[in-house]
């Protein structure tokens, strides 16, 4: 089955500084895919692409199979919710969301019923008179979703859609967009810095960096395997394990020389041999933090004495940074009981840390320079 | 018949104006701009108005008492004609200096801040030489002698014995010429605060390029719209000394008319009811606009 929306070797500088390179991406109907990456990583630049505001510098744009790479935005079936809303502020609602329909010269009766739908659909019928100005962010918000989706779009851009708003009322929006998904059906392309955002909504996920788009994959496959160090940096929290191969058990493991730890079972879910340079990435939720030496078997999982060096409540969890040897290590432990212990870690005391082999994931890329994303113990 | 022009059109306020007593921090911001508008506007304007209504003094003064004889004699055969030149061309100069400042605001504002500042500095290059000298440089471009009559001439484009000078062509050109900036800057300011994601919306909704400019780009300059309007429609129509430079003994304005009883007639009254005319024609379209710039700031939009 061809691709219902496609990037095709998307390239794209602004004079001579390249903004986004190689970026082949397919999104299938019906889908909300996201795109993730830290500002200024050309997520913009690649969904005014694919809106046709900007004619890539190379590659294609397809929809549905056909090229609309050379089609200028009012030709295309496409559909933006812009970051800042760009509500039109001498329109009431009403006429904000019929402005698609009065330009395709619908019929009276049409605007009024289709307008009409789309109040229902972001519950906002008894504000249709108001004008923008006299509207909330979270009301401005959804009247721009309800503008984009009355002309019944292809697929839908979303730009940062819920940057503007409140911590609350995004996650309350992040809903409604669920909602509003699966009730339309539409295919959404969704842009965010925001990785919970991403996760929480989107069946699929495109991480990008620098202009490249670095790893596509579900929710799950980006935050339990990334490829690459900046990847797991990113999305979620981790901490990262350098060292050389020492050798291999078997075909599930092998034992890597750590440069801080010592010697440590990794899981072997790609080609290794002896001697090679290695990144393992390990999420802080996946150790357990215990005060006595547990009885571990050496060959499935691992175990190193470590010192605590400071301990954040969080409520529902605790964040611990410990020391073993030279390695700062972040910890996070779900706590059922926190109160009923008599004597909780503290700063200063000596512990045990604990993971099994395949809590750990081998990168194809490291970069030094992406350490600088991990949480960090403020001093 | 100029200071008109400093009537201030665009009103502090944005949003719709609360109804209420302004505190004394208010009053005092306001005070001065009050007493300006009593002396030089209230108080000039009543008194033309007043002098309309006393009769003629033959010495050249005003009489003693009250008539309404002068308001009679405004009934002239000779004014409708000339009331009627002056109102079709301010209005098609306005129209004209509208029309071409619009584009150029559109692209001003579009253009980056540093070639901005150097357009911009074009658009007010005139203001440094002299209004007057600059209508008698318009005369010498278009003298039956001058180069640009010679080569259209030359060029075959017109025949020997049309002029450029001294007609209603003439006026409207210099007209258009003099307050085309006047419609620039107000409309270039708006364009500046114009949020320019708006016609990328526009366009994303499905709209042609020149449909999102006139549904979205208008409204969205509609206030400097009007100051322009009234800032080169105003002065257009009390205009005196470009008609009576470059225009001819058929294509008076009622500026000249109101001059000629000054200074050729000595007849104070008569002028006074002439521009008490013009001043009603004036401020009659001001007030009805922004009656209705009250309302559409106070009521909502109609879905
Ligand atoms: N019109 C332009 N001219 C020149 N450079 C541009 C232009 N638009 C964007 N850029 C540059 O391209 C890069 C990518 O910009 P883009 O807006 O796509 O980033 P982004 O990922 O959307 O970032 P953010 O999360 O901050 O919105 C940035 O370095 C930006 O400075
Ligand atoms: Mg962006």
């Amino acid at each position: 089955m061809p691709a219902f929306f496609e990037f095709r070797d998307i390239g794209h500088q602004f004079g001579k500084t390249p903004v986004v390179e190689k970026v082949n991406l397919s999104l299938n109907r019906g889908e909300v895919f996201s795109l993730v990456g830290p500002s200024g990583c050309g997520k913009t630049t690649l969904l005014r692409i694919a809106a046709g505001f900007i004619q890539p510098t190379r590659g294609a744009v397809l929809l549905d199979g056909e090229d609309i790479t050379a089609l200028p935005p009012d030709k295309r079936k496409i559909n933006t919710v812009f970051q800042n809303y760009a509500l039109f502020p001498h329109l009431s609602v009403f006429e904000n969301i019929a402005f698609g329909l009065r330009v395709a010269k619908k019929s009276k009766t049409d605007v009024t019923r289709a307008v009409g739908e789309m109040l229902e659909l972001i519950d906002l019928a008894e504000h249709a008179r108001k004008k923008p100005a006299q509207l909330s962010g979270g009301q401005k918000q959804r009247v721009a979703i309800a503008r984009a989706l009355v002309n019944q779009p292809d697929l839908l851009l979303l730009d940062e859609p819920l940057a503007a708003l409140d911590l609350k009322l995004r996650q309350r929006m992040l809903l409604e967009l669920d909602r509003i998904h699966e009730e339309v059906g539409t295919t959404f392309l969704y842009v965010t810095h925001d990785q919970t955002e991403a996760m929480s909504l989107s069946d699929r996920i495109g991480v990008m960096h620098q202009g490249k788009l670095l790893q596509v994959g579900t929710p799950a496959e980006i935050y339990e395997s990334p490829e690459s160090s900046f990847v797991a940096a990113f999305i979620g929290d981790t901490n990262f394990v350098v060292g050389k191969v020492r050798r291999i058990v078997d075909e599930n493991r092998f034992v890597l020389e750590a440069e801080c730890l010592g010697e440590i079972v990794v899981w072997r879910d790609k080609p290794v041999a002896v001697g090679d340079q290695v990144t393992v990435s390990i999420r802080p939720e996946k150790f357990s933090l215990q005060k006595t030496r547990p009885a571990t078997n050496g060959e499935t999982s691992n175990s190193v004495p470590c010192k605590i060096e400071e301990v954040i409540y969080l409520g529902p969890q605790t964040r611990y940074w410990v020391r073993s040897a030279d390695q700062l290590i972040s910890v996070i432990q779900q706590h059922a009981n926190y109160l009923l212990d008599e004597t909780p870690l503290a700063w200063g005391d000596e512990a045990w840390l604990t993971w099994r082999a395949n809590d750990g994931f081998m990168l194809n890329a490291y970069r030094e320079a992406d350490e600088a994303l991990l949480t960090l113990p403020d001093d | 018949m100029k200071p008109l022009r400093s009537i201030k059109v665009s009103p502090v306020h944005d949003g719709p104006l609360k109804p209420g007593r302004l505190d004394r921090r208010e009053w005092a911001l306001t005070l001065p701009t009050i007493i300006w508008l009593v002396l030089l506007f209230a108080v000039p304007t009543a008194l033309v108005f007043l002098i309309a209504l006393r009769p003629a003094n033959p010495a050249g003064g005003i009489g003693e008492g009250w008539t309404l004889a002068t308001l009679k004699d405004l009934m002239q055969p000779a004014y409708p004609a000339i009331i009627w030149r002056t109102v079709w061309l301010s209005v098609v100069a306005t129209a004209i200096c509208l029309g071409l400042a619009l584009p150029v605001a559109y692209y001003l504002a579009r253009l980056s801040r540093r070639s901005r500042q150097w357009v911009l500095l074009l658009v007010i290059l005139p203001f440094w030489s002299n209004f007057l000298i600059r209508i008698f440089a318009w005369r010498t471009v278009l003298h039956p002698d001058g180069w640009l009559k010679q080569g259209l001439v030359f060029l075959r484009l017109m025949p020997e014995d049309a002029t450029l000078l001294y007609n209603s062509g003439a006026i409207l050109l210099v007209l258009v010429y003099t307050y085309l900036p006047f419609a620039i800057l107000p409309l270039y300011a708006a364009a500046e605060k114009f949020d320019f994601a708006l016609l990328e919306a526009a366009r994303d909704l499905g709209a042609k390029r020149f449909r999102a400019w006139c549904t979205v780009f208008l409204p969205g300059v509609s206030r400097g719209l009007l100051t322009a309007l009234l800032v080169v429609l105003i002065p257009a129509l009390g205009s005196y000394a470009i008609p009576d430079l470059v225009g001819g003994p058929g294509s008076e304005m009622i500026g000249n008319k109101i001059a000629q009883r000054v200074f050729s007639d000595r007849n104070l009254p008569h002028a006074a009811g002439l521009s008490a005319l013009l001043a009603m024609a004036v401020m009659v379209p001001v007030i009805v606009m922004l009656l209705a710039r009250r309302d559409e700031s106070k009521g909502g939009g109609r879905p």
